[in-house]
């Protein structure tokens, strides 16, 4: 029986930032279309390197990363722009204008991949209420707590409609409570199919949502998939990820 | 399309006014540059063009020898004619600059019985007056032309405005050139501060997928509107220099008029010339982007 290929796959991808750093020392992974995964481990293990080399922000040094068969090797400057609207990429930071209320930093995104005034009119509210913030579409992000900023930033990420939405620590600034709707929300749009990769060390999440986990250390994979070990380790100390040596 | 250009004209006025102090300053020194350049070249042009109107007056006047026959003057007429740069010759037989002078000068030539010291004469205008110089010397050579004294130029005035002129033209460049570099390098600041100003906004636009031309276009607007505005700046003010000037040089130099200021002229030129120098800094500000913020 043929299965199907998969929708990410990373073939012993290597990212070196300069000759003494290196972001990622030959990592191979594959997920499916339409799965949810969590990228673990502490702070320079790689999991933000991975999410930024699928977001075309950094080429790989060695060894390659393909989304949807499409090699990101091969794509050239010019093209970048087009495969980021087939992802969504929610920033650490939530990345809002602090000058723009709520629909218009939405509006803003779609505006600037050429969208009409009309469309960001007719389109909005319906983004918004996606990842529930539609009450607060006149605030500032100022006025938001934690969790609402981070809702705009998905819903801003949901502009495209993308098939991925890539997340790096979307719940690294908020409370447990706040964590829960996040993770709901992306849950929630996995279940619509659309693949998620989240990179968090927040153990409680990665727990709660029963998702596949790939625990990364020093640049390399070093627990494939959902295991056990993993969450008890990283329950036991979060910031000390059990090694292949250990 | 007009909605999609209103959404780049929004985002380009919108770093005009959050940078207005450097937007400010980078107006007025693109002004700078723009006046300087245009008020030496209106000096320089007007000047030419005055050298053009006063051409008969440095005409040349070339004297046959005194022992030429009517055939070696005629020829020698011929020969005159044909130089590179000569845009007339005028003959004048010795009598008839016998009879001139003795019009011209009774107290000296009356009462004297004398034959006709006059020789015959040439008089020659030039089309190009950088080539006088040459025909005064190839003159000279001719053996038809009286040995000594036989030209007559009055070169010291041409050679002054020569210098003037020249002067005006390296002044000009020289000082237009550092002008423009001071102008460019703010307007290059500028829009570099823009960028730092709107890194957000550009992280956010990259991030979802917009074009480099969508990303890129602000900016340089940005940069096209500084130079358009320093150029109407500069339009200004050379239009107030105009007037002021023309009314002390005719009022001190009754004989010299000063032409119309060519305003139309002079503000399109000056634009474009704004627009283009704005687009180019603006074009290296944002080609030199650190390339850790570029998107691959």
């Amino acid at each position: 029986m043929a299965t199907a290929a998969p929708y990410i796959q990373l073939n012993k991808l290597e990212v070196a930032y300069n000759d003494y750093v290196s972001g990622l020392r030959g990592v191979s992974l594959e997920v499916s279309r339409g799965e949810f995964i969590f990228l673990c481990g502490q702070t320079g293990s790689g999991k933000s390197t991975i999410i930024k080399v699928l977001s075309c922000q950094v080429k790989p040094t060695k060894g390659d990363a393909l989304i949807d068969g499409r090699s990101l090797a091969s794509v050239t400057p010019e093209e970048v722009p087009m495969l980021r609207r087939k992802i969504g990429i929610v920033p650490q930071d939530f990345g809002l204008l602090p000058n723009k209320k709520v629909w218009e930093n939405v509006g803003y995104a779609m505006r600037a991949v050429g969208r009409s005034k009309h469309e960001v009119r007719n389109e909005v509210p319906a983004i918004l209420e996606r990842v529930n913030i539609l009450h607060r579409a006149d605030a500032y992000p100022n006025e938001l707590s934690g969790g609402e900023q981070q809702r705009v930033a998905i819903a801003r990420a949901l502009i495209n409609n993308p098939p991925l939405l890539l997340a790096d620590e979307p719940t690294g600034n908020l409370d447990p409570g706040h964590s829960d709707e996040i993770i709901n929300i992306l849950l929630d749009l996995n279940s619509q199919g659309t693949t998620i990769v989240v990179a968090t060390h927040d153990i409680m999440q990665v727990e709660r949502a029963n998702q596949r986990v790939i625990q990364l250390a020093g640049g390399m994979i070093d627990k494939g998939d959902h295991d056990d070990e993993i969450l008890q380790h990283m329950r036991e100390d979060p910031l000390e990820f059990p090694t292949e040596e250990s | 399309m007009f909605d999609r250009l209103e959404f780049l004209l929004n985002e380009a006025f919108v770093s005009l006014r959050r940078n207005k102090w450097i937007t400010f300053a980078a107006i007025t020194t693109s002004a700078m540059a723009l006046f300087i350049i245009g008020g030496f070249a209106f000096a320089y042009f007007g000047l030419a063009s005055f050298a053009g109107t006063q051409e008969s007056k440095f005409d040349i006047n070339v004297f046959a020898r005194t022992d030429a026959s009517p055939e070696q003057v005629q020829a020698l007429g011929k020969r005159l004619e044909k130089l590179d740069g000569v845009k007339a010759v005028t003959f004048r037989s010795k009598a008839e600059v016998w009879k001139a002078f003795q019009k011209e000068n009774p107290e000296i030539s009356s009462g004297l019985e004398i034959e006709n010291p006059m020789p015959d004469t040439f008089n020659i205008t030039f089309t190009d007056l950088k080539k006088a110089k040459d025909i005064v010397a190839y003159a000279r050579k001719m053996p038809e032309v009286a040995p000594k004294d036989g030209v007559q130029y009055m070169g010291d005035v041409q050679a002054l405005i020569e210098q003037v002129m020249s002067a005006i033209r390296w002044l000009g460049l020289v000082l237009g050139t550092v002008m423009l570099a001071t102008g460019g390098i703010l307007i290059y600041n500028t829009i570099r501060l823009t960028m730092v100003a709107r890194k957000k906004e550009m992280r956010i636009m990259e991030l979802v997928g917009a074009t480099r031309q969508t990303v890129w276009t602000p900016l340089m607007i940005e940069g096209v509107a500084e130079g358009v505005m320093g150029a109407l700046l500069a339009t200004a003010v050379l239009w107030i220099a105009h007037s002021v000037v023309a009314k002390l040089l005719e009022t001190s130099l009754s004989v010299v008029k000063v032409g119309e200021f060519p305003l139309a002229v002079t503000a399109i030129v000056l634009c474009l010339s704004g627009a283009a120098y704005g687009l180019v800094c603006s074009y290296l500000a944002i080609r030199e982007r650190p390339t850790e913020e570029l998107p691959r």
